[in-house]
């Protein structure tokens, strides 16, 4: 520094050449060593008022004293010098101990504390208000004169400007430092969600840019006295204050000043506390200690603090920093928190909609804006990043169901309904596939009742095809089995074998023969069985079950209520629990067609075999006819083989017609053949179409054998001249039939009566219960026959063997 | 001709016919009246062979089992009631008797005479023996 100028005019002079220097504190620096060694006093220096504290910022001494940085009470030295400051009067004290301005305790205390006597200070004024002061101490008592007085207000109006150029570029400076470690600060937190992660991290940077022993957030229970410090940093060599305080312990200032909202700062508690509570700090290792409050509703949240274990004399730098982390950190966290509580609840309802499928969408209709969820849009099909409008979710409608959808958001909609429930409708996606989607959507209302009106309509929508389709598969498949069982007559048999209960249907109800409405209790179901039919049942499925037969097929015949006997199959699967049968569990079939059917047959091959068997005895019984009445073998073979041809010509007929029949003119037709002649003439057949039963087709067909071989023998047939008319008619309960031979060779009556007349005569009247008379007139043969219709018709009788 | 086997007793044996195949009954009659027993009827359906039964007076009856697609089986059973003796004639098997005619004398058609009157004579000396 340069030589301490004598004159006043060469003090000026250096200053103004050191005002030309570019950095203001330092320049500040050299101008209170200037005039300090000019006025010969202990200490110079410059302070700035701010929030009721004098910052000490510049100062020089000439080496007897401490230096005075900081922040200290505007008050310290008493109430009235601040007053008189503040007025913009300069204060000179020649002692203080006994000046006027002094005050008894507080200057004392401070006077004792700087080391000084006598003060002299200047004040700055900045539009009306006590900005900042430069001052001299003097270690000893001193009667500063008026000119030394005029001299420091003159440099003090000379320096000004400097003062406020190097407060400005300190402020700059500070808060260009401040703020690059705030957004270095906010960076970090950022990447943080937790509250406990930002306030971590803040506690750890504010720790280490300060240069603090520790740095600590706390939370404060309503109580506004206990707090938690649930996390700090501690530099190394200090140990972390975590743990739950009582605020009052940390005294009455603490109390006072952090419920007002106000920082606690204090720069040695053992100094400025009382004992006890200077104590609670240094058993935490604190000595110094900056606690900024946050206080929100009038009541006291949270404390974040720095401290130091030794004295720090805190300046308005590391409190405003402080400050504005604690705002900044608090903000950041209370911003986290909501997040996070929205994030965890929209968290929670992503969870819901995801587990149910389900989008959301939010109409604004006072914006016509809509919001559709990503599951929304997936649904419907849109892009996730789409913007949706109304006209594209009015585009995806199914035509045919844009009048449901259309009518529900009416309903939705209006005041006086305010629908609010759920309906189904296909939708197209833009790639053409059809969804079915549930809809749920319920509108808020505002507005006075006769201008109330929807605002916003909200709602969800669920993609329901897959459960639709399943439902449709399951009606399908179940109405496949209805239909299954319907068409096999059959009906589901479930017994649960443990009550000995079954399940009635009405399919079952008409395989039983009860109402199809009926439910009848098991003993009815007994009742009905077939004598024995229950008890045989019974005993095949304790068979099953004693086997451990999975399956039981019974067949049994069961009475419906209208009387008829029917004969049902059942076949059915046991089902076992632990080796136990439970459930029988199959089908029931109405076998009855298939059963007399199978007893058809059966009759049908006795039948066969009884008509084979009645077949041979007769052609044993046309050989001894034959052969026996019979003038000689020759005759007897003759009359046997024709017999027998005729025999098998019927047959030969009735088994063309399945032995369903044959029509009477047939049989005369296949008779009289041989002997018709060329023209025709000398035969002639008449009658209505008959069709005769098998027996009277093979009693008729020997008849006419014996009646046509005796004509072509005796009669009109062994002629030509002969003429044979057979008619007949049919009354409602006859069959009349003539045979009547003419102009043949006269006729005479046969001397013995023989096989071929008896057959006719008793063997159509025995055999078809007819009534036969046989004639042997001069001019020919006549045989009339009176046959019963239900005798010689076929389908009269059921049985005609 | 066969020994005429009912010529050494005082009576002639009454045979009864029920025979719904007339050719069959009458050969049936006439071979039995040639070995020289008498026949009742023959009855060719349900109702008069009922009514036969209960009047005539006969010693065995020879049934067809097949009266006009009516069965015998009542008949018999009400000569076995009676214990009175029968030879059932069938086409069908054995096995389509009911239970109660299970064992009864039965001859399948078509059968020769001789085969009959061994069995006609085997069941009436049988009956011959037997205390009445």
């Amino acid at each position: 520094m340069s030589q301490t100028p004598r004159s006043r005019d060469a003090l000026l002079l250096a200053l103004t050449d050191l005002l030309r220097e570019a950095e203001p504190d330092e320049t500040l620096l050299s101008v209170c060593g200037i005039i300090g060694n000019f006025f010969a006093c202990s200490r110079v220096g410059m302070a700035h008022l701010k929030d009721g504290f004098f910052d000490y910022r510049v100062c020089w001494t000439d080496g007897a004293v401490p230096q005075l940085l900081g922040r200290f009470p505007a008050h310290a030295f008493g109430v009235q010098i601040v007053a008189k400051l503040t007025r913009g009067e300069s204060v000179v004290v020649s002692d203080l101990y006994g000046d006027p301005l002094s005050d008894e305790t507080l200057t004392h205390e401070t006077a004792a504390e700087v080391d000084t006597r006598a003060i002299l200070v200047v004040p700055f004024l900045w539009a009306g208000h006590l900005r900042s002061i430069v001052y001299l101490n003097s270690q000893t008592p001193r009667n500063w004169t008026d000119e030394e007085v005029a001299l420091l207000e003159d440099i003090a109006e000379r320096t000004r400007r400097i003062i406020e150029l190097a407060e400005v570029a300190r402020q700059q400076r500070e808060s260009v430092e401040r703020l690059r470690f705030l957004d270095e600060l906010g960076r970090e937190i950022a990447k943080f969600s937790q509250a406990r992660e930002i306030l971590g991290v803040t506690t750890r940077m504010v720790g280490e840019h300060l240069g603090v022993s520790v740095c600590a957030y706390a939370d404060v229970e309503d109580d506004e006295d206990t707090f938690t410090i649930r996390g700090d940093w501690a530099a190394p060599g200090s140990a972390t204050i975590v743990g739950r305080y009582s605020l009052a312990t940390f005294g009455r200032l603490a109390v006072q000043s952090l419920r007002a909202g106000m920082p606690l700062v204090i720069n040695n508690n053992l100094e400025e506390l009382a004992p006890t509570e200077a104590q609670a700090f240094q058993d935490l290792g604190i000595t110094a200690t900056i606690c900024m409050p946050l206080v929100k509703e009038g009541h006291l949240r949270a404390l974040m603090a720095v401290h130091h274990k030794g004295p720090h004399t805190w300046t308005e730098r590391e409190l405003t920093l402080i400050r504005e982390v604690t705002e900044r950190s608090w903000a950041h966290v209370e911003r986290t928190r909501t997040e996070a509580e929205l994030r965890e609840s929209e968290a929670r309802l992503e969870m819901a909609t995801a587990a149910a499928e389900l989008g959301i969408w939010d109409w604004d209709l006072v914006t016509g804006k809509l919001q559709y969820s990503p599951r929304a849009k997936a649904i419907s099909g849109f892009a996730p990043d789409s913007y949706i409008t109304y006209e594209m979710v009015r585009a995806i409608v199914h035509p045919e169901d844009f009048p449901v959808t259309s009518r529900e958001t009416q309903q939705a909609l209006d005041p006086a309904v305010r629908k609010n429930g759920t309906y189904e409708y296909r939708l197209i996606r833009p790639d053409g596939s059809v969804r079915w989607v549930l809809a749920h959507g319920a509108a808020v209302f505002a507005g006075e009742a006769g201008e109330c009106r929807a605002i916003r309509y909200v709602g969800t929508i669920q993609d329901v095809t897959e459960s639709r389709r399943l439902r449709d598969s399951e009606r399908a498949a179940s109405q496949r089995l209805q239909l299954a069982v319907e068409a096999g007559r059959m009906a589901v048999w479930e017994t649960d074998l443990l009550n000995d209960t079954m399940a009635s249907s009405p399919e079952l109800n008409r395989i039983l023969g009860f109402a199809s409405d009926a439910v009848p209790s098991k003993e009815e179901i007994a009742a009905r069985y077939y004598p024995g039919e229950h008890e045989r049942v019974r005993e095949l499925g304790r068979i099953a079950v004693t086997r451990k037969d999975r399956f039981l097929e019974a067949e049994f015949r069961y009475i419906w209520a209208s009387g008829e006997i029917r004969w049902l199959l059942l076949r059915c699967e046991i089902l076992f629990e632990n080796s136990r049968p439970v459930k029988a569990v199959g089908v029931v079939t109405d076998v009855t067609e298939r059963r007399e059917i199978e007893e058809q047959r059966e009759l049908l091959v006795a039948e066969l075999s009884h008509r084979v068997k009645n077949t041979l005895a007769t052609v044993v019984s046309i050989e001894q006819q034959s052969f026996d009445k019979s003038p000689s073998i020759e005759h007897g073979r003759r009359s046997f083989r024709s017999r027998i041809l005729a025999l098998a010509q019927t047959h030969t007929r009735l088994a063309e017609g399945n032995w369903a029949g044959v029509c009477l003119s047939t049989l005369l037709s296949d008779e009289l053949r041989p002997y018709r002649q060329d023209d025709g003439a000398n035969i002639q057949i008449a009658g209505p179409a008959i069709t005769l039963n098998s027996k009277a087709a093979l009693t008729l067909g020997m008849a006419f054998h014996e009646l046509t071989t005796n004509a072509a023998k005796y009669g009109a047939l062994s002629s030509k001249e002969g003429r044979l008319q057979v008619s007949w008619t049919l009354t409602a309960t006859a069959l009349n039939f003539e045979w009547t031979e003419k102009m043949g060779p006269t006729v005479s009556m046969p001397t013995r009566r023989g096989f071929g007349v008896f057959l006719v005569e008793r063997g159509v009247a025995s055999d078809l219960k007819g009534v036969v008379r046989l004639s042997f007139e001069p001019e020919g043969v006549k045989c009339s026959m009176a046959l019963p219709i239900e005798r010689v018709r076929v389908g009269e009788i059921v049985n005609a063997a | 001709m066969p020994p005429d086997l009912n010529s050494s007793a005082s009576k002639p044996l009454k045979v009864l016919i029920a025979e719904d195949e007339f050719l069959l009954a009458i050969t049936l009659e006439e071979n039995l009246q040639e070995h020289g027993y008498e026949v009742v009827g023959p009855f060719s359906d349900l109702a008069s062979l009922t009514e036969g039964v209960r009047d005539a007076d006969f010693d065995i009856a020879l049934l067809d089992v097949n009266l006009g697609g009516d069965r015998v089986f009542p008949v018999a059973l009400s000569l076995i009631e009676r214990r009175m003796t029968f030879i059932l004639l069938t086409g069908y098997g054995v096995g389509s008797l009911p239970r109660e005619l299970q064992g009864v004398p039965i001859i399948a058609k078509p059968y020769s005479f001789p085969t009959l009157e061994n069995e006609i004579q085997r069941l009436t000396s049988l009956k011959a023996r037997q205390p009445s």
